[in-house]
């Protein structure tokens, strides 16, 4: 496991939030504090609308003004705070020092160009390589990707793709500078079982072996295969965050116990009622009318009088915490 | 819209433009227009050195029917039809492309911003570009060409000033619509600038609607120029096919070869770029290419 004392990329206190058209302002990220080390991969993990994906196109300095807007917090790759970057300075780090996979690979991918001159792009842009060497390494690049008949997929349309090769595409494209950070959104999630088994695959294997990786997913499954360390969020908030192990077999926080007993496992099928599984009940608070305190607590069965005000982190160990009042209770 | 310069290391089974061009020959409509109009482009280009180098010359006598004296007959001032609507070919053709060029740069261009920035931009811009739609065309580029001296380029001028409006609602009805898809987000994840993806990320996939109202716009030009040289707002001493149906229009019961020749002509002229307009929106979608 990699050393945390000098991570890669360090998230802290990051607070985003988006304006609506009635003026309300919801916040999408609150006070959001992540670190990835080098050679390392971090497993966000959320339902849909807990900020995943704010997450990643924050680090990315995508959020945009005027409507999307980082309030404060600082973001961290090396040495430098992409926060303090300008618009320009940040153009020359997307591509070379931040590489990004997209959820949805076919829309991901610009219909009018082949997939060649789509990872050739981002060559001659950021390193100036020529037309020809730039394809040169881009055809070295999906046949490290194992592409089938790489030559001719060069050439292809990503219509002319299944969704596998587009999602290969995508990585070569995130890859072909050799990020330090990889963001990847859900990469798998349009993809069939066994084509993301495949995917899993390539990213441990092609990856730098120096680079940092944050894979965010709703998949515990994927996190485990995949990542070293976990985050849990839940409406914007960190709740819970350790290394994958610990977060499996001892989940701290109610929210995360309650996902890890949705993952059906199939040693003891038999225990489910017939045609049901398990579910956290009742649904994600919308970001426009959030609970005092908890964002959980409305949900949460062992919910205290103390959930009406915000818990704060409790340490647990060595990177390893939680954002629950049981937890600071039991101490 | 397809780059056409090849990659170099492995021969591609077929160069983007090939393909292009394989898609547009098999819709033959499109293919033959396209033969017509570069015979009509040629005529316009290498006939007026041909042809007598002077249209407004006369040379017969007054109102000739078609012979062997004179092709297609000549004018009530013995001037030849034939030799006019060769040179009037050049003009006529230049204009419109020039006209439609214009129109091409301010539509797109306003389009391109309103619809990509938004905001206060794009309210801005599409308010002046309504001001612009509620003119009648015809009324404002007659102004347009009378206020100022008659010349060829006030005429492109007047006519791309007035016809832009519906290229750029059609270029910012797409701008918006492409760039909340997700591969421009990709693009910018990758490190692109704004400029970049206006021109190289949305543009070329705002093309296939863009192409067809282009080539309909050159026959609208052609159109324009004709109306405006057939109200004599035109320069008077450039031969147009415009000019001819106006300068004869009262002779169409007795001499009808003086303004039908020319109206034939903007007939064909317009109706070839218009099959062209259709082939090049099959050619140009990728989706309907196979390889």
């Amino acid at each position: 496991m990699a050393a945390a004392e000098s991570p890669m990329l360090e998230v802290h206190g990051l607070t985003v939030t988006f304006d609506l058209q009635e003026g309300d302002r919801i916040t999408v990220l609150n006070e959001v504090s992540l670190t990835v080390g080098f050679g390392e991969t971090l497993g966000v993990i959320g339902e849909s609308g807990c900020g995943k994906s704010t997450l990643a196109l924050a680090i990315m300095r995508l959020v945009k003004p005027p409507t999307g807007r980082i309030q404060s917090g600082t973001i961290r790759l090396g040495d430098e705070d992409l926060v303090m970057l300008n618009e320009a300075q940040m153009r020359q780090r997307r591509g070379v020092d931040l590489g990004m996979i997209f959820q949805e690979p076919l829309t991901s991918l610009n219909p009018v160009y082949t997939v060649g001159e789509q990872i050739a792009e981002v060559l001659r842009r950021h390193k100036g390589l020529t037309r020809a060497e730039a394809s040169a390494r881009a055809l070295d690049m999906l046949r490290q990707l194992k592409l089938p008949d790489p030559e001719d997929k060069l050439h292809a349309f990503p219509h002319e793709l299944s969704g596998g090769m587009r999602q290969r595409v995508m990585i070569a494209m995130a890859l072909i500078c050799s990020p330090k950070l990889l963001i990847a959104d859900e990469p798998t999630t349009a993809l069939d079982v066994t084509v993301q088994a495949q995917i899993f695959d390539l990213l441990k294997e092609i990856r730098p072996a120096s680079s940092a990786m944050i894979l965010i997913t709703h998949d515990f499954g994927a996190v485990a295969e995949m990542a070293d360390r976990v985050v849990v969020m839940y409406a914007g908030h960190c709740i819970e965050r350790g290394t994958v192990r610990e977060v499996v077999t001892s989940p701290a926080h109610p929210y995360t116990q309650g996902l890890l007993a949705c993952v059906p496992d199939i040693t003891n099928a038999g225990t489910y009622a017939r045609g049901t599984l398990p579910e956290v009940a009742g649904t994600v608070p919308s970001l426009t009318n959030l609970p005092e305190g908890c964002p959980f607590s409305p949900r949460c069965d062992r919910a205290i009088e103390k959930c009406t005000t915000m818990p704060p982190d409790v340490p647990l160990g060595a990177g390893r915490s939680v954002k629950c009042w049981l937890a600071e209770v039991n101490r | 819209m397809p780059v056409e310069t090849p990659l170099q290391i492995a021969p591609p089974p077929e160069r983007p433009w090939r393909t292009t061009w394989r898609v547009f020959a098999a819709n033959r409509p499109a293919l033959g227009a396209l033969i017509v109009l570069i015979g009509i482009i040629l005529a316009g280009l290498f006939g007026p050195y041909i042809v007598a180098p002077n249209p407004f010359e006369m040379v017969n006598v007054p109102l000739l029917p078609p012979s062997e004296e004179a092709l297609l007959g000549t004018d009530f001032l013995g001037r030849d039809v034939f030799t006019a609507l060769v040179h009037g070919a050049r003009t006529t053709l230049l204009i419109g492309i020039a006209a439609t060029l214009l129109t091409m740069v301010i539509g797109i261009g306003i389009g391109a911003f309103a619809g990509y920035f938004g905001g206060f931009v794009d309210d801005t811009l599409m308010r002046v570009t309504e001001f612009f739609l509620v003119l009648p065309n015809l009324v404002f580029a007659m102004i347009l060409t009378t206020l100022f001296s008659p010349s060829i380029w006030m005429v492109v001028f007047a006519i791309g000033v007035v016809n832009w409006c519906p290229l750029a609602r059609l270029t910012r009805a797409e701008f918006v619509r492409i760039k909340g898809q997700e591969f421009v987000l990709a693009a910018r994840a990758a490190g692109a600038s704004d400029m970049r993806i206006n021109l190289r990320t949305i543009l070329p996939n705002a093309m296939p609607p863009l192409i067809v109202s282009i080539t309909l716009l050159i026959g609208v030009c052609i159109l324009f120029e004709a109306a405006l040289s057939f109200l004599g707002l035109t320069d008077p001493d450039v031969m147009t096919w415009g000019l001819m149906i106006g300068a004869s229009r009262d002779y169409f019961w007795d001499a009808a070869w003086t303004v039908s020749y020319p109206g034939l002509a903007i007939l064909i002229t317009v109706l070839c770029i218009a099959l062209i307009g259709d082939g090049l929106n099959d050619a140009f979608n990728p989706k309907l290419r196979k390889r």
